[in-house]
């Protein structure tokens, strides 16, 4: 069953580069559709600047689309107001990149899971204590880190505290935003078989926002490539790794380092692309397809028109190479 | 040391503030035209090493042990003779392009700046040297983009800029510190090509160092594992990489998805700071294999293998 769905999601922001330049528009999200199915991690793959971040932000309400439809369980979540919107927002929940920046310095750890619990009052008083102790345990942390401050704790630490306050409410969906990249290869396998730990545990779906391929690999079941506000191509993650079809896709997954033990020390494989290739700015989109200007693949309708989504072998996936006829 | 070694690094320890040693007498040595990888986690004193050997320790921190370079001893040398050196003999590569660069400089001028320094060259002259530069490094439009400034360019740009920054004066090494970790996965591809391109066609010597063992396997010859400051197994990449021996090696290998249907095997515990670090091995709190005579002695970094040297007591059982 679905759990959200997103359709014909845009949020264009406007930008001023200078006092008395022209205001100028950039195109975060330019029309994005997906679905996070119950009980199953959906991940969000792209580079800097593609507006993984800010789909993560539009879908928790955070900030408001210009346009577009985002449906939790059915209902209308742009529209939610008031008890309703509260509502919401105890069935999804956040963990964002930086855990030495998401937690209130001056709040202890008590403190700091116990104010969820205050502000939707779920439970009595009397059970806060209970409540925090077990969570705490859920995450691997003792209790007695309940009276202390968040510069006590190491990165890996913090980021135990962040997912434990995103769990206090028991939420249906928890949003991840980059919650691996500021910390070390040791601990992010640690954190990585925590959250597998608590979804099987307690049935929960993710949507994880990742540039990390890898990982995404690892922990998803299925996958949105993003690339300058598009989602360019959509699928099972296993089927997306073995086959991967969007040409960005391929790049993407090629230009991962890996560890090749058997092939010859120091060698690089070989990967064509143009080495000047940049990818262009958020603000200055290419016409046509936003990829073609770095794509080994485009021919005539890539520069001027932009490709639709269409299905492919269960794939959903935008570029003029797949075009039906 | 030995002919074809370029940098030789001889027992060097690193002290903060006097008495906080967080490098403990490492030894390696950077043959010419080759890449040397230096992995490890945050705080393990991979960066600081590049730092003495670039002498640009910060004010509070000095070194014991000595530094080889082209065969002559760094500690021994003048002050200004180390300023003969520095961007020019050895360069370095930092991982922030943002805030390695001078925001109110052109990036040509910050180039050219290299080039009147250490080749005496003549303001016009290193413009256009840098202009050059910028079109080794493969950025579009040279002649035009001598003038922009920083802000104008991309991140993947940027380090371009530094790279072309760092070769100016054609160095024998290049420390490379983390330079691709503020990057997209396509864009950091790119750049390390260039990179390779550039090493191979001047026979550089450049030192690798990263957290990301992949980027290691794909391009140094030989890499050294770091750990709460000491080296714990070195070896050619190839061997490493195929049969590591230390628990902390194959801790790190395990602790990175590889695949949807093999688990992760992470390594429990936390990255301890240079002013906690436990008795005997250090590495033995966290350490899945750990026994009593661990906790008693720090283990010698011995050669198990040619070239192939490991820190651990262990060295037979734990064959992967």
């Amino acid at each position: 069953m679905n759990l959200m769905e997103v359709r014909g999601l845009k949020k264009y922001f406007q930008m001023r580069s200078g006092l008395l330049s022209k205001p100028h528009q950039v195109r975060a999200v330019d029309g994005v559709d997906f679905t996070i199915d119950e009980n199953k991690v959906f991940a969000i793959v792209g580079e800097s600047g593609s507006g993984k971040s800010t789909v993560a932000r539009l879908l928790l309400r955070l900030i408001e689309p210009q346009e577009g439809d985002v449906l939790f369980k059915g209902t209308d979540v742009l529209t939610l107001k008031g008890d309703s919107l509260k509502a919401y927002r105890r069935s999804v929940q956040i963990i964002f990149q930086d855990p030495f920046a998401s937690l209130n310095p001056r709040m202890k750890i008590y403190g700091a899971l116990s104010e969820p619990l205050k502000i939707h009052r779920t439970v009595p008083k009397s059970e806060y204590r209970e409540r925090v102790r077990g969570m705490l345990q859920r995450v691997g942390l003792d209790s007695d880190v309940m009276e202390r401050y968040p510069h006590e704790f190491s990165g890996g630490q913090r980021q135990r505290i962040c997912i434990a306050r995103a769990l206090m409410l028991g939420p249906e969906l928890v949003v991840a935003d980059e919650p691996l990249s500021s910390l070390d290869v040791s601990i992010q396998a640690q954190i990585l078989n925590l959250l597998i730990h608590i979804k099987e545990d307690i049935g929960l779906s993710f949507l994880f926002i990742s540039h990390d391929l890898s990982v995404v690999q690892y922990f998803s079941d299925k996958i949105a490539v993003m690339y300058l506000g598009k989602i360019v191509e959509t699928g099972e993650t296993e089927e997306l790794f073995d086959n991967p079809m969007h040409p960005y896709t391929q790049m993407l997954i090629e230009s991962v380092p890996r560890i090749i033990g058997a092939a010859k020390a120091g060698q690089t494989p070989h990967r064509a692309e143009d080495p000047a290739a940049d990818t262009p700015s958020p603000s200055e989109i290419p016409e046509g397809c936003p990829f073609h200007p770095r794509c080994g693949k485009r021919f005539t309708p890539c520069t001027t028109i932009v490709p639709e989504p269409q299905q492919r072998n269960g794939r959903l996936i935008s570029c003029h190479l797949y075009a039906n006829d | 040391m030995r002919d074809g070694t370029l940098l030789s690094v001889d027992n060097v320890s690193i002290y903060f503030n006097r008495n906080l040693k967080v490098v403990n007498s490492i030894s390696f040595d950077v043959d010419k035209g080759e890449i040397f990888g230096v992995v490890g986690e945050s705080g393990c004193g991979k960066s600081v090493t590049a730092a003495a050997v670039m002498g640009i320790l910060p004010q509070n921190a000095h070194y014991e042990g000595e530094i080889y370079f082209e065969g002559k001893r760094l500690s021994a040398l003048t002050a200004e003779q180390r300023r003969g050196l520095r961007g020019n003999r050895i360069s370095m590569i930092f991982q922030e392009p943002m805030t390695s660069l001078n925001p109110v400089l052109t990036v040509g001028y910050q180039i050219a700046e290299v080039l009147m320094a250490h080749r005496g060259m003549s303001k016009n002259d290193a413009m256009a040297r840098a202009a050059e530069l910028l079109g080794d490094v493969k950025i579009p439009s040279p002649a035009l983009r001598v003038r922009d400034y920083p802000h104008q360019m991309s991140g993947g740009m940027r380090q371009r800029v530094m790279i072309a920054m760092a070769i100016a004066c054609n160095p024998a090494l290049v420390l490379a510190d983390e330079p691709t970790t503020a990057l997209d996965v396509t864009i950091q591809a790119q750049v390390l090509r260039l990179l390779r391109g550039i090493q191979e066609k001047f026979n550089m010597s450049v030192v690798l160092i990263t957290h990301d063992l992949g980027l290691v396997s794909e391009n140094a010859g030989r890499v050294a594992i770091m750990y709460a400051g000491r080296i714990m197994e070195s070896a050619d990449t190839a061997t490493l990489f195929k049969h590591p021996v230390h628990p902390y090696t194959i801790g790190l290998l395990n602790s990175i998805p590889k695949g949807r249907h093999i688990p992760l095997v992470p390594i429990p515990g936390f990255v301890p700071r240079p002013d906690s670090l436990p008795e005997g091995c250090k590495f033995s709190d966290r350490c899945g294999y750990v026994e009593k005579r661990c906790k008693e002695a720090e283990p010698a970094l011995i050669e198990i293998e040619k070239g192939h040297l490991n820190r651990c007591i262990l060295n037979d059982k734990v064959v992967s």
